[in-house]
């Protein structure tokens, strides 16, 4: 027992007292997750330009609202950019600049036409004037756009700009046509345009998680459900899985390449069995693997608290969490543990580990579905299929849906009988290839070991 | 009790890889206190009969019994080992190499050993180095320092001088004929037979897994007879390739050396060298175990 916790306390400072594995942790979150987190931020970067944008407004009737809602949105946004990153980010949402895009101000001016026509020269010399830059974009409103006249064909408007497609200006300047014209067809028809709109009041459904009571039987009251924190959260917490899973599954690959290449391996087997190397090996692992934990468990925990998020952190999840995690990582690290000992180039690694890989991250290319439905077929079966129980199970859990109760014990269980068989397999393989100097490169080559052990 | 004479005790022992026999029904005793060299050519099974001794193979017939126990790891700790392929952790320090080693020996507080260690093979100054920081000379010496530092009953040294310069390899030299000194029993696998002749109290080779020479250097010696005769013509002359009763012909640059046949006499090779030109240089002599090992590897 002594030896297996030399064995086990080496591994496990090898593992987590290195520059390498520090960077790790901290780049994994950050890669995985800081797209989404810095995105909105950096795509304001570049901000508050003045975007020049004629009118050609055939109807004449709208061009003076559109000039005075874009002033005012103007206003809007300039003072929100003065406020704090959330009020600012709030506003500009507010104002149909979007969430997370540049905030830029608009100058509408209107071209004045000679016959109420617009000819293909003067479109082609204003497109010249946006391909110069000299211009944000212009906009073609035919007359026809106000009428009611339902026999009449109605023509479209047209905005042209190089980011036609994208640009925030057209998406509010949709919005805002819609509201004008809509008023103006409201007049000509003779109905009261304040009334339509009281009819056409937008209902309200707040999506509500199950009530609970407290001591007393009250209702508590709960906090709405946000649909990107459900979404999120259990994403969140099912890449967390993942990464420590990948950060303790990889050392091993490592370790085992570095003893049977740098010729450790005999010296070691001269002191200890081989069963003892790999048991050690795997205690010290799970010990990193559960400061991997640890690590990002209370960095979670000060983020969603700085951001009073902290309701949504499931607790009551934390057992299963770290029972899946440390089968999760026996499973894998002692397949990786084999591996490194069976060959002698990471490349040959690559190669023979990426079914594993594919295997254990099938969860990630379901996601989005098992969150929406965790009792799904998909979602079900892929819990119960040991390699992808730790992503699918605990992403199921996350989700805090009732699945069957029995589901998650069984699904442990099943995986623990899958750790205990691929341990005792990965032990014989590492047994027969330890002292090799022959690389097994092929599935079917580290499977004929089995024989040789 | 009784008092058990034998470090090593092999009876019968063969071991198979796949169709390949590596070792073949080998009898083998090691004496306690004694240098014993294990001899053989590449390939002869010598590490697989090392590797079984040290359980990390087990044999599929016969038994092995090292320091009176037929199976387990009860001897880990008593057994020393410094194998051929030389190997440590590259990013650990010498210190925490060998802290780490004498842990896996059982050994709870090793840095007064550790320390008396580094002292006695000149190694002090390396104690904080990088493993990857050491000379591969200096390495070895770390590695016979994990090999020896639990103080082992048992010590199987795999070709523990190769690499070595001449004073390390003094260094490495007393530190061996200490051993034994002490009391402990060394297995000494070498290719070096001058170092195996000069160091060790019995020989053993094996030879296609099976043993072809066991006893001291004296007994083998004397099994092979006074059969070889060496020799130089004046000048420098060539000796004649073909000469009556001579099996064998070898240059040594300075000297001819000449294996006779069994019925052949040395004064019938003289007289014939002796008409081919001045014979300068005529002396009888044993076989070295050199020469024994030659032998014995190149007949078949």
């Amino acid at each position: 027992m002594y030896k297996l916790l030399v064995i086990a306390h080496r591994e496990y400072a090898a593992m987590v007292a290195t520059k390498a594995f520090l960077f790790t942790l901290i780049m994994m979150p950050v890669l995985m997750f800081g797209g989404i987190i810095l995105m909105p931020r950096l795509s304001k970067l570049g901000g508050g330009k003045t975007q020049k944008i004629i009118v050609i407004d055939q109807s004449g009737k709208l061009f003076a609202s559109i000039k005075s809602s874009a002033d005012a949105r103007n206003t809007a946004v300039k003072q929100a950019l003065t406020q704090a990153d959330e009020s600012t980010s709030e506003s500009s949402s507010r104002n149909g600049s979007g969430m997370g895009e540049q905030v830029d101000f608009w100058e509408f001016s209107e071209l004045a036409l000679k016959d109420a026509n617009v000819d293909d020269a003067q479109r082609l010399e204003l497109s010249e004037q946006i391909r110069r830059g000299e211009l944000y974009a212009f906009v073609e409103i035919p007359a026809t756009v106000v009428d009611v006249d339902a026999e009449r064909p109605m023509s479209p408007i047209r905005f042209v700009s190089q980011d036609a497609a994208l640009s925030s200006a057209r998406q509010w300047l949709d919005a805002t046509l819609m509201n004008l014209v809509r008023t103006i067809r409201l007049d000509q028809m003779g109905i009261d345009a304040g009334m339509v709109a009281q009819a056409s009041a937008p209902l309200q459904i707040i999506p509500t998680p199950p009530y609970t009571a407290d001591a007393d039987g009250n209702l508590n009251a709960e906090k709405p459900s946000n649909a990107l924190v459900t979404l999120f959260v259990p994403f969140g917490i099912m890449m967390l899985m993942f990464m420590v899973i990948f950060l303790a599954a990889q050392p091993m690959l490592e370790s085992g390449m570095e003893e049977k290449g740098q010729r450790i391996a005999e010296l070691l087997l001269g002191a200890v069995s081989p069963t003892q190397l790999m048991a050690g090996k795997l205690l010290g692992n799970v010990c990193g693997s559960l400061v991997i934990f640890v690590i990002y468990g209370i960095g979670g925990w000060l983020i969603l608290g700085a951001n009073d998020m902290s309701q949504y952190i499931p607790i009551a999840l934390i057992p299963w969490f770290i029972l899946f995690q440390l089968l999760g990582v026996l499973f894998f690290s002692s397949i990786f543990l084999t591996v490194g000992a069976s060959i002698s180039e990471l490349k040959e690694a690559q190669s023979l580990l990426l079914p594993v890989w594919l295997v254990l991250s099938s969860p990630l290319m379901v996601w989005f579905a098992a969150v929406r439905d965790p009792n799904g077929v998909v979602a079900t079966s892929l819990s119960f299929f040991p390699p992808a129980t730790p992503l699918m199970m605990i992403l199921r859990i996350a989700t805090g849906q009732a699945i069957p109760v029995w589901q998650p014990p069984l699904a442990a269980l099943l995986l623990l009988l899958s750790t205990v068989a691929v341990i005792y397999l990965a032990g014989r393989i590492y047994r027969a290839s330890l002292l090799r100097t022959d690389s097994a490169s092929t599935i079917k080559q580290i499977i004929g070991r089995l024989k040789q052990a | 009790m009784a008092i058990i004479d034998t470090a090593v005790e092999l009876r019968g022992v063969t071991k198979r890889f796949t169709t390949q026999i590596a070792v073949d029904k080998l009898d083998l005793v090691v004496p306690k206190g004694t240098i014993f060299g294990f001899i053989g050519p590449n390939g002869s099974g010598k590490t697989t009969t090392l590797r079984m001794i040290l359980r990390i193979y087990r044999p599929d017939e016969g038994t092995v019994t090292v320091l009176g126990e037929k199976s387990g790891s009860i001897v880990d700790d008593r057994v020393g080992y410094l194998p051929e392929e030389r190997g440590l952790y590259r990013r650990m320090t010498v210190r925490q190499v060998l802290r780490y080693f004498a842990k896996l020996k059982g050994i709870r507080r090793p840095d007064v050993v550790i320390d008396e260690y580094l002292e006695r093979m000149q190694a002090t100054a390396w104690d904080r180095k990088k493993i990857e920081q050491l000379s591969k000379g200096m390495a070895q010496k770390i590695q016979f320092i994990v090999a020896v530092i639990a103080k082992p009953e048992l010590i199987i040294l795999d070709e523990p001088f190769s690499g070595l310069d001449p004073v390390n390899m003094e260094v490495l030299r007393d530190a061996v004929l200490e051993l034994r000194r002490n009391g402990s029993t060394v297995i000494f696998s070498t290719h070096d037979m001058d170092m195996a002749e000069r160091l060790c109290d019995r020989i053993f080779m094996i030879y296609r897994g099976q043993k072809v020479l066991d006893g001291t250097l004296e007994e083998i010696k004397s099994g092979y007879g006074a059969d070889a005769i060496r020799v130089r013509l004046a000048g420098g002359a060539d000796v004649p390739e073909h000469l009556p009763g001579v099996i064998e012909r070898t240059s040594s640059g300075r000297f001819t050396e000449l294996l006779l046949g069994s019925s052949s006499e040395r004064a019938g090779v003289l007289r014939a060298l002796a008409a081919h030109g001045d014979v300068e240089h005529f002396e009888a002599m044993r076989p070295s175990l050199h020469d024994i090992f030659v032998r014995i590897a190149k007949v078949e």
